[in-house]
């Protein structure tokens, strides 16, 4: 208490002297609020108004190209609209589509490529430094080398895949059927090696002496692995999964950069539509509710990830 | 077990969290499925429900 005084004496010795005495008379607790009110008032007109002011939105027919209009309220409409759209139906099952086989491919490489670190190999350490290099590059930077290696003639992915299989020039970025595992495939590669990372750490946590137990009992391989490792690293799986799983759901940038939602709408994700119905139709009041929408799922799903990470805590 | 005892055994966190993450889930579903566009029209609905439900019943005690 007595530090708490000499703080406040501090801080009014420094203070022009016609408001000294106003200074001393302030109780912690209020120079406490005095000190957080900046930050609180930054963080409620940065975070908090705009998610209002979007849900504010969502019921009304504005339109920000159209500043002078007279805005109506119009309740639920464009929520009616929303979800009783096939369009929109159809945007959020090619993110479904997106978001299911990345995490399938990540999970089952990640792990693959986990457990093969970890059996410690000669040059383990080098590979995992290299393993690690795609999740540090920005995804609009993958989204532009990637659209060069994808390149039907010149591209190194065609070139590669001919050299097993004899297709001919492939396109992966201008074709209805291979677009979207154009963008699954550089998913994959970028994040893989964050599954690696989070298995490592669960593969390293597991104790030695359970495989010793289990070696005694004559266990083989694949039951050491179904009723020893994977129990332990599950948490931590299912936590990466969730992760990857809200990641995905709002993947933007490198798709936009590879194939722009297209051919077609062939790769146009939930929020790559949001982002047309907003800025390019301008039909702010309709895409603030699917903004909602998209938020609700997102909060839901996150919800939930925080519930997987207190139990990866304890 | 009195009557306060037994509403106070009903309300805890635990099945009520995971009853609302099985909400949430469903909901995720709904609104990703091919199948049926019924199912992703209630589905917006379903995830709101599943959600402020997780929110109140997080405050739950955990016995």
């Amino acid at each position: 208490m007595k530090n708490d005084n000499n703080f406040v004496e501090k801080i009014a010795n420094n203070t022009p002297v016609n408001i000294a005495h106003k200074i001393r008379g302030v109780s912690d607790k209020t120079l406490a609020w005095l000190f957080i009110s900046p930050t609180i008032f930054l963080l409620l007109a940065i975070n908090i108004f705009p998610l209002f002011w979007t849900i504010y939105l969502s019921f009304t027919n504005y339109r920000a190209n159209r500043p002078g209009r007279i805005v109506h309220w119009i309740g639920t409409r464009n929520y009616e609209r929303i979800l009783g759209s096939s369009d929109i139906w159809g945007y959020l099952q090619a993110t479904a589509h997106f978001v299911v086989w990345t995490m399938l491919l990540q999970v089952l490489i990640g792990l693959t490529l986990a457990m093969l670190i970890n059996s410690n190999f000669k040059t383990s350490n080098f590979w995992t430094t290299v393993i690690l290099i795609p999740m540090m590059l920005s995804p609009a930077v993958v989204g532009v080398f990637w659209t060069y290696l994808f390149q039907p003639q010149t591209g190194i992915f065609s070139n590669i895949i001919n050299l097993f299989v004899d297709v001919g020039p492939l396109n992966m970025i201008g074709s209805v059927k291979l677009a979207p595992w154009a963008i699954i495939i550089v998913d994959t590669w970028m994040w893989t090696p964050y599954i690696i990372l989070l298995c490592l750490a669960g593969l390293r946590s597991v104790p030695q002496s359970l495989y010793e137990a289990a070696e005694v009992d004559r266990a083989n391989a694949f039951q050491k692995f179904i009723y020893i490792t994977l129990p332990k690293i599950m948490p931590f799986l299912m936590l990466a999964l969730l992760f990857r799983g809200i990641e995905n759901f709002k993947m933007f940038d490198m798709v936009v950069e590879l194939t722009s939602g297209g051919p077609g709408s062939t790769t146009e994700l939930a929020s790559i539509s949001l982002k047309r119905a907003a800025f390019e139709l301008w039909k702010t009041g309709y895409s603030s509710a699917y903004a909602v929408i998209l938020f609700v799922t997102i909060f839901g799903l996150g919800s939930i990830y925080v519930k997987a990470l207190n139990k990866v805590k304890s | 077990m009195t009557k306060t005892e037994e509403k106070r055994s009903f309300f805890i966190r635990g099945p009520w969290e995971n009853f609302a993450s099985v909400l949430i889930g469903l909901g995720v579903f709904m609104l990703m499925q091919p199948f049926y566009i019924t199912l992703f029209t209630y589905s917006f609905a379903v995830i709101l429900f599943g959600t402020l439900m997780y929110i109140v019943v997080s405050h739950f005690p955990e016995q």
